[in-house]
């Protein structure tokens, strides 16, 4: 049975609505994705045909702050965090494709304010 | 016919008689209701026996990959249901229900007839997407709250099937639900712990399922655990070990969606 995703609703980026100017702070991302191996059989006992993520970044601004390779050790529904500390306000957003050319994103903003 | 020396007997006496006569069987039937076998001071939720970094992966939302389906009904819900459902806390408490042909209706049963009967679509396929994440939302909503039993549920067709499935003896290795989930638990079989078998938690995030699963799928599982035979998803057995889960729970909290190993 195939597994559609509802568009646009299939991830979660997680960071602080408000922050100071270069405070360190997590980011996390967690997205669903089956992650399929290619080693999996169907009900019917035909290989499911590979499917992982194949490239993962995330920019603020249009800077790029993290990229990933994700490979099949990788779970499914993959949760990644990082830290980063940014000067002003702004907003992360999160891309990535998988094997199938299927592509999500999601972003999120951070509000800086004095320290 | 005399009922007694200084009564005549009247059909008032006799009506009064047979009232207290019920009354008393009633009474006696209470008394005698069966009893999860483990007490409720000891119940466990089925989380306080997976590690450490599992319960706290269940315990924060951002990092639950639950949360991601949680998110999916939200969205259906706000379409579909609120039309008939101003707020979706407290719906999950009251199943599995009892229908009136005495057959068992599950949360998945539920949101499907709704499907049918209101929203005028059709029915979802067992574990599709949309279902799994209405059913994950609705029961997210009730967390922390306790399901709510039907009356004398112990005197339902429905729970003395299920109470037979759960105390015989099958498979090859012999085993009953009971002998693991009411007798060993927080014991190990081969590496896993044994908990007590409850249902709360579901739909759950099963990291050897690397997804999201129905009580019903989990269910399955452990009939194939126990090598026996595997009842179809549609099998109302299940359904009957549902409502049976929810009566040995005995008010412990819903926490769904959890993560199980």
């Amino acid at each position: 049975m195939s597994i559609e995703p509802i568009p646009g609703r299939n991830a979660r980026l997680i960071v602080p609505p408000l922050v100071h100017a270069g405070e360190e702070f997590q980011v996390r991302l967690l997205i669903q994705h089956p992650m399929e191996t290619g080693f999996r059989r169907d009900v019917n006992g035909e290989l499911i045909e590979i499917n992982l993520l194949e490239s993962l970044s995330l920019d603020f601004e249009g800077q790029p702050v993290f990229t990933a390779l994700s490979m099949n050790a990788l779970t499914a529904n993959p949760y990644l965090a990082f830290v980063v500390a940014i000067k002003q306000s702004g907003s992360f957003n999160a891309r990535w494709r998988d094997q199938r050319g299927n592509v999500g994103s999601i972003s999120a903003s951070v509000r800086v304010v004095a320290s | 016919m005399r009922v007694c020396g200084l009564l005549h007997p009247s059909p008032v006496w006799v009506l009064l008689a047979a009232l207290l006569g019920c009354l008393a069987a009633n009474a006696s039937a209470q008394l005698a209701a069966p009893q999860p076998v483990i007490a409720k001071r000891d119940v466990r939720s089925g989380a306080t026996f997976t590690s450490a970094t599992i319960q706290a992966q269940q315990k924060d939302d951002d990092r639950n990959p639950g949360m991601l389906w949680v998110d999916q009904g939200r969205e259906i819900f706000a379409r579909d249901c609120v039309g008939c459902h101003a707020e979706p806390k407290g719906l999950a408490t009251q199943l599995p229900r009892l229908k009136t042909d005495g057959s068992v209706i599950t949360l998945e049963a539920q949101i499907n007839r709704c499907q049918v009967e209101r929203v005028k679509a059709v029915a979802y396929p067992i574990e599709s997407q949309p279902l799994l994440s209405l059913a994950t939302y609705v029961a997210f909503s009730s967390r922390g709250l306790a399901q709510q039993l039907p009356a004398n549920v112990t005197q339902s067709h429905a729970w003395q099937r299920a109470h037979n499935e759960f105390t015989r003896v099958q498979g090859k290795l012999d085993f009953n639900c009971r002998a693991c989930h009411d007798q060993l638990y927080g014991k190990r079989v081969r590496n896993v712990n044994i908990s007590q078998g409850y249902g709360v938690g579901y739909p759950a995030y099963r990291v050897e399922w690397q997804t999201l699963g129905s009580l019903n799928r989990r269910l399955r599982a452990c009939f194939f655990g126990m090598e026996t035979t595997v009842p179809a998803t549609s099998d109302p057995i299940l359904a009957d070990l549902e409502l049976y889960l929810a009566w040995r729970a005995q008010g412990l909290p819903l926490e769904a969606p959890a993560v199980r190993r």
